[in-house]
């Protein structure tokens, strides 16, 4: 099967006076997907980001948007379009005036003249504030006119640095509802601390740490992946020797104790890759032989945040 | 197995030169920018107000000196000349002192703001960005501050002291225009090279005056070198001293310099 990637990162490095920003990032960011890109701060995100704007050079590597490299400039950059993690633009203009500004910069959008504009307004829910000027505009209203003028050029590519985090549960929402409705019309590449709408929105996921990467894969294959190797049991009848028995199953890797009773104890067993359902016969097994009753012996499916914290706390390089 | 190859680039179609991409729409967008600007006016209003009493000083000191008794005579004679009354108030070179403070923040401010990483994450070339700057601020700082408060000067100039030869405003623009743009391009090509406000004014006002104070203190005159003289080498037909090429070499090989300097810069800048 071949996907055709819209960004490309090979090796990129980029070390500032007494910091490594990022280091030897390689990643590849399928076309038309959204691609959340996670990372606690100082992780690296916003650099990565400012490379593939061409705002920043990278100190190594190399990196390239729909088959063109960054360093190919003006070139490169109509295949861009960038938002800011806190946007700014000419106070003095409208919204209509700063998207027609944007325009006049990119030929085709430029020849496409007004009515291109007014579809973009109306299509970020800005229509009727058009012709206000941006000075007025609340938060969530200034990040819809930075997807406006990121759009406005029709690249290839959408870079969104935190997009969210500065808004309002509202602002927040109309902000993800504008990022789901592009899926498969553009790739909307952004970072972002907030793991709810990674998981809400994303179909592809980076975590990013401390400059490295730690993890790529599309969204739903991290969650299952991690859903395999931990189980929450609970078991009546269960006494102290229950657990230590668990823990002596092949396959086992930890017993832990969770809420539980006199009567039902629970535990959450974490198990080696592959060995769920080995474990979870010999738990089934072992209770059986010895008068238990095992009342829960499933799966745990993870939230992002869960993954998250346990690769950014144990590091575990699988990319 | 999956594989994820790059998209193909899409045909570009007709663009305009990288080397000047978005040059065009930047420098309408300065106009517009300057145009909407309260600060035009500020310009306009105290460069002219200084201009005009600059030359109108000999009318009137004179008329102070004949109609108030108790009025302290100058020391040397009252000069009622028209030429040099209105090239009293042009070689004030006041116009010069604006330009550095109307130039200091156009790129720093922006920088500041954000703007500057906006626009610069467009299709447009860095050169682009600081030409557009400089040739919008020197077009207009040069009718605001130079030509608009010349013209009216002159008026003034002929209506209290008798006719100036139209070949001393013409001379006078040149010289004018000529020095604004130099001194716009040191003002933005130090706001490529520091990071605050105050260094730039302060890097402005030493490239003016500085040679000028050294010139006037060596038993050499390097004056017609210095490319702020450009001003003095442009009226000197109407003063009727010699028109070297020295200093108009001077001017154009130091704007050259900075224009190099500046978008040199300006491709390394990091947001």
């Amino acid at each position: 099967m071949t996907i055709y990637s819209a960004i490309s990162m090979t090796g990129l490095t980029k070390h500032y006076p007494g910091v490594q920003a990022l280091t030897e990032l390689s990643l590849d960011v399928p076309a038309g997907s959204i691609y959340g890109f996670l990372g606690p701060n100082g992780a690296g995100k916003s650099t990565t980001i400012k490379v593939l704007a061409g705002l920043t050079r990278p100190t190594r590597g190399s990196a390239s948007v729909a088959g063109i490299p960054v360093v190919a400039g003006p070139g490169y950059r109509r295949e861009v379009g960038y938002l800011a993690q806190e946007p700014q633009f000419y106070d003095w203009m409208t919204g209509r005036e700063t998207l027609r500004f944007v325009a006049s910069l990119y030929p085709a959008a430029d020849r496409a003249g007004d009515d291109r504009i007014t579809a973009v307004l109306t299509r970020v829910g800005l229509a009727d504030a058009a012709d206000r000027r941006t000075a007025t505009y609340s938060g969530g209203m200034r990040q819809r006119l930075g997807i406006a003028q990121a759009l406005i050029g029709s690249p290839a590519v959408l870079l969104l640095d935190e997009p969210v985090s500065a808004l309002d549960p509202i602002g927040r929402r109309e902000v993800l509802d504008l990022m789901r409705e592009l899926r498969g019309e553009v790739t909307v590449f952004y970072s972002t601390h907030i793991l709810d709408d990674v998981e809400r929105v994303s179909d592809h996921v980076a975590i990013l740490d401390g400059g490295r990467l730690i993890r790529s894969a599309p969204t739903a294959e991290l969650l299952s992946s991690f859903a395999q190797d931990q189980l929450r049991v609970v078991i009546g009848g269960a006494d102290d020797g229950t657990s230590v028995a668990i823990a002596s199953i092949p396959g086992v890797i930890s017993v832990e104790p969770a809420e539980g009773s006199a009567d039902l104890r629970s535990y959450l067993v974490r198990v080696a890759p592959g060995a769920g359902a080995a474990v979870q016969g010999a738990i089934t097994r072992f209770a059986a032989e010895h008068g238990q009753i095992v009342t829960e012996n499933h799966l745990v499916r993870l939230g992002l945040e869960d993954v998250f914290l346990r690769l950014v706390n144990t590091k575990e390089h699988a990319a | 197995m999956t594989a994820l190859i790059s998209v193909p680039a899409r045909a570009a179609g007709r663009v305009p030169a990288d080397r000047l991409a978005g040059f065009g729409p930047l420098f309408r967008k300065e106009l517009r920018e300057w145009a909407h600007s309260k600060r035009i006016w500020v310009i306009l209003a105290t460069t002219t107000a200084f201009m005009v009493l600059t030359t109108a000083n000999g009318a009137l000191t004179s008329w102070l000196v004949a109609n108030i008794p108790d009025a302290e005579a100058p020391n040397g004679p009252i000069v009622l000349d028209p030429l040099v009354n209105f090239f009293s108030a042009v070689s004030t070179q006041i116009f010069v002192v604006v330009a550095i403070f109307a130039a200091m923040s156009l790129l720093i401010g922006e920088r500041d703001k954000g703007t500057l990483s906006w626009v610069a994450s467009k299709p447009v070339s860095r050169a682009s960005i600081w030409l557009s700057k400089w040739a919008a601020a020197s077009i207009v700082v040069s009718i605001v501050a130079g030509i608009i408060p010349m013209v009216v000067t002159y008026g003034v100039a002929t209506v209290l002291y008798g006719p100036v030869g139209i070949d001393a405003l013409a001379f006078a623009a040149v010289g004018v225009i000529a020095s604004i743009t130099f001194m716009v391009a040191v003002v933005l090509a130090a706001s490529v090279a520091v990071a605050n406000q105050a260094a730039v004014a302060a890097i402005g006002f030493v490239v003016f005056f500085f040679p000028q104070l050294v010139a006037s203190l060596l038993p050499v005159d390097i004056s017609p070198v210095l490319p702020s003289s450009i001003l003095n080498w442009a009226i000197s037909p109407v003063v009727g001293a010699a028109m070297g090429i020295a200093t108009p070499i001077a001017w154009m090989v130091s704007v050259i310099a900075l224009v190099g300097f500046a978008t040199w810069r300006m491709e390394r800048l990091e947001f």
